[in-house]
């Protein structure tokens, strides 16, 4: 029997938690109480989470024993409180595949698109006990538990007691508290889950895709540059395992973004290495993107699956069932290719050919930029892209085609990643404030765009296949829904990039990037005033 | 959040045993339970192995409050709680008596106690003074085991008869039979004559059992050492058919 924590007015009384010395058992506590012993029981725990720590760094764990999910709360490396619970004898990879609500809810925020995975297995060795009073009142509750990897021959990790006090009697806990201390008892030990995590080697850490590189206005312009690569090169390299083991779309997706912005900041900081070597890098970057375009495709309408059938009246929607289940068979066919040609020998040589000529060790040839303290320099590059943004965009209206507003698309995104990339040298508020803006007017630019990509596909798919009078239907009704939304966001576009372009985001823009070049950019880019 | 109070104008009919076992029942079917012996004898509170609880000053409804809830003891079920009896409880009346809306004061405490517990089961002394009509008006249901005897039968009249009296809302009376020796030919006539007249008696009757006398020995609910004998069984049933009686 488990104890509970009691909660009176929001007063918990919280358990204690002990690291024990040794394996100092509860059999000296029988100096003081009666202590009634339970049968000694073993579970095998598996703890689960995603790439990107996800959970824990929500102070959340995940773990199953036998067929149970538990997820609790994480407290300094120990399990804090069940938050819920669900039995599957499958094993459940994303948030979607639990079924009960509370478990939904819980880790729909925590996990996204991510999928779980076992990080690790404890074996537990855990003893109840229950100490009584002289009338044979129960005072306290103990559990008492030893962890270990579970692999024969290893010795356990910690010995730790967890004390469950009982309302109204938490003298005693103190009593036992006092008892265990004085026998090496600490109170202070990390808990169960960060022993088997040290064990294995395996720390929590960070996952971003917008890192730091440590610049500032003066580094000079290759290394910035070369930092960045090196940097997102690095992250681009950690999502490779998951894109071949096909765990979640999102390593996929990371890993593209990653050579995209690679690709950017090459050609957005111009003269930094030779342009030769610039071109050669960019070709390559873009060949390793391309080998992987169809599959990230296909995750994007699989992902739209339920938006795509919410669009439809419940009586249409049978009739994209048989598109999704192609566009599904077609995706295993097309992993195994990726995963085939990105574990290929050329593919890897390729990876290491970018980082070999990125590396700190690399003696490049010199070019025009390479010197200049970088702030100036991109600061020149980010207002230009500004002003060519605005400048596309004072000419949008109604009949503008579909493709200007997909040029201030890209425009903006080049802009986005130019402000990402160095704002370590931007006034905090103020980037914060344009990229605020620019988030927004991205977002809208997406949808316009998506809807446009989206409708093409579905009319590809169509026109590909031999279909009846029922696709035909899901799909025209699809395309009209995505017609129109796409007219819709139109209007909102040209709002957005009337705000973005005017104004005190135009205020700001100036004000941050608009600078006297200084003599030295203009003598090594004498066509920068273009 | 639920109070119900175990209630008799007349002692020995099994009210304490009833709120211990129902206490447990409730507590076991997922109920967070809080168990207020208001009974200076305090039965329920050994039946727990609780200590008497503290005393405390009991000058007016907050003060009240402080103390039953600095006095909660955790019972060795996970769920159930126990408010201790006190022998201080004997001077409630005085207390009550000196407070405005004196006959009101027990729901304002407990009404504390809401998002605690969703069962908040008071076992009452036997007697009929200005505690129990505080009861009377705190409880959403009154549960009054009767002992199909003349005796118990004119002491539930005399408890309705006051409730008429005082305008107090009936139909949160609930009666059952207690204590029932099926072979005595006067219950069998009894227990075939009262429900009728009253319309929340409860089906359910509890055996007269030795097992249930013998809680005092354990010291522990007879659910919780004796799962399957009638008695057990009987309080179970009870605990369900109360369980599905409409809330206020």
């Amino acid at each position: 029997m488990r104890g509970r924590f009691v909660e009176v007015r929001s007063q918990r009384i919280d358990g204690v938690r002990l690291v024990l010395k040794g394996d100092h058992g509860p059999e000296s506590l029988m100096e003081e109480w009666d202590v009634e012993f339970h049968q000694q029981q073993k579970r095998t725990v598996t703890f689960w989470d995603t790439f990107e720590w996800g959970l824990w760094f929500s102070g959340h764990v995940l773990h199953s024993c036998g067929t149970v999910y538990h997820l609790s709360t994480l407290d300094d490396g120990w399990l804090g409180e069940v938050v819920c619970e669900e039995e599957s004898s499958n094993t459940l990879r994303f948030w979607g595949d639990f079924k009960t609500a509370a478990m939904r809810a819980s880790l729909e925020g925590m996990l996204g698109l991510r999928a779980l995975t076992a990080l690790i297995e404890g074996s537990f060795d855990v003893r109840m006990c229950e100490l009584r009073n002289e009338v044979g009142k129960i005072v306290c509750r103990l559990e008492w538990s030893s962890v270990s990897s579970g692999k024969r021959g290893e010795k356990e990790l910690l010995h730790y007691c967890q004390i469950m006090p009982l309302l109204g009697y938490e003298g005693e806990t103190t009593r036992v508290v006092k008892h265990l201390t004085l026998r090496g008892a600490t109170t202070s030990g990390k808990g169960p889950l960060e022993a088997l995590l040290r064990h294995a080697k395996l720390e929590p850490q960070k996952y971003t895709l917008k890192p730091s590189f440590g610049l500032t206005a003066e580094t000079a312009a290759r290394e910035a540059v070369g930092r960045i690569v090196r940097t997102i090169m690095k992250i681009a390299d950690r999502n490779v395992p998951g894109i071949l083991k096909d765990y979640d779309t999102e390593f996929l997706h990371d890993y593209r973004i990653c050579l995209r912005k690679i690709r950017s900041v090459l050609s957005l900081v111009k003269e930094v290495y030779p342009a030769e070597e610039t071109r050669r890098m960019r070709t390559i970057l873009g060949d390793l993107a391309r080998q992987t375009n169809r599959l990230r495709d296909l995750d994007v309408y699989l992902l739209a699956r339920e938006e795509y059938c919410g669009l439809l009246p419940p009586e249409l929607r049978p009739a994209l069932k048989g598109m999704f289940e192609d566009y599904a068979a077609e995706r295993k066919v097309v992993v195994r290719h990726t995963v085939a040609k990105l574990s290929a020998h050329a593919t890897r040589q390729k990876l290491r050919k970018i980082e070999a000529y990125f590396s700190e060790e690399n003696p490049h040839k010199p070019s025009t930029a390479a010197d200049l303290p970088v702030g100036p320099l991109v600061f020149r590059c980010i207002y230009k892209r500004y002003r060519k943004i605005c400048r596309i965009a004072a000419g949008i209206g109604a009949e503008t085609p579909d493709e200007t507003v997909h040029e201030v698309r890209i425009e903006c995104k080049k802009l986005r990643y130019l402000l990402e990339f160095f704002s370590e040298l931007i006034a905090k508020d103020d980037g914060a404030a344009m990229q605020k803006m620019l988030r927004r007017l991205q977002s809208r630019l997406g949808d316009f765009n998506d809807a446009s990509v989206q409708q093409k596909s579905l009319l590809t798919y169509f026109e590909q296949g031999e279909n009846g009078c029922d696709v035909a239907l899901g799909v025209g009704g699809l395309v009209s829904v995505l017609y129109h939304r796409q007219q819709k966001t139109r209007t909102l576009i040209e709002q957005s990039l009337e705000e973005f372009c005017s104004g005190s985001t135009a205020a700001i823009f100036k004000r941050t990037f608009k600078r006297p070049i200084l003599a030295s950019v203009t003598d090594a880019l004498p066509g920068i005033h273009q | 959040m639920k109070i119900i109070s175990s209630y008799s104008i007349k002692g020995g009919v099994g009210k304490t045993a009833l709120a211990v076992n129902l206490a447990f029942a409730l507590c076991e079917s997922g109920c967070r339970t809080l168990l207020l012996d208001l009974d200076p004898q305090g039965a329920a509170t050994f039946y727990f192995r609780v200590d008497s609880s503290e005393k405390f000053r009991m000058r007016n409804t907050q003060s009240m409050i402080d103390g039953l809830r600095k006095n909660i003891r955790e019972s060795d079920f996970p769920g159930l709680d126990i408010i201790p009896s006190n022998l201080g409880y004997r001077h409630f009346d005085i207390l009550l008596g000196e407070m405005a809306k004196r006959r009101k004061q027990l729901r304002r405490v407990l009404d504390e106690f809401k998002s605690d517990y969703d069962v908040i089961l008071v076992d009452c002394p036997p007697n009929i003074t200005l505690l129990s009509e505080n009861v009377f008006r705190a409880s959403d249901m009154i549960l009054v085991p009767v002992i199909p005897t003349v005796l118990s039968q004119r002491t539930l009249e005399q408890l309705t008869g006051f409730f008429q009296d005082e305008e107090l809302p009936c139909e949160i009376l609930h009666p059952f039979f207690s204590m029932v020796q099926k072979r005595s030919k006067m219950h069998r006539e009894i227990m075939a004559d009262i429900p009728s007249t009253y319309p929340g008696f409860l089906k359910t009757a509890i055996p007269f059992s030795a097992d249930v006398e013998k809680m005092g020995l354990h010291r522990k609910p007879l659910l919780a050492y004796s799962r399957t004998c009638e008695a057990a069984l009987a309080y179970r049933a009870l605990c369900d058919e109360i369980i599905t009686v409409p809330g206020p």
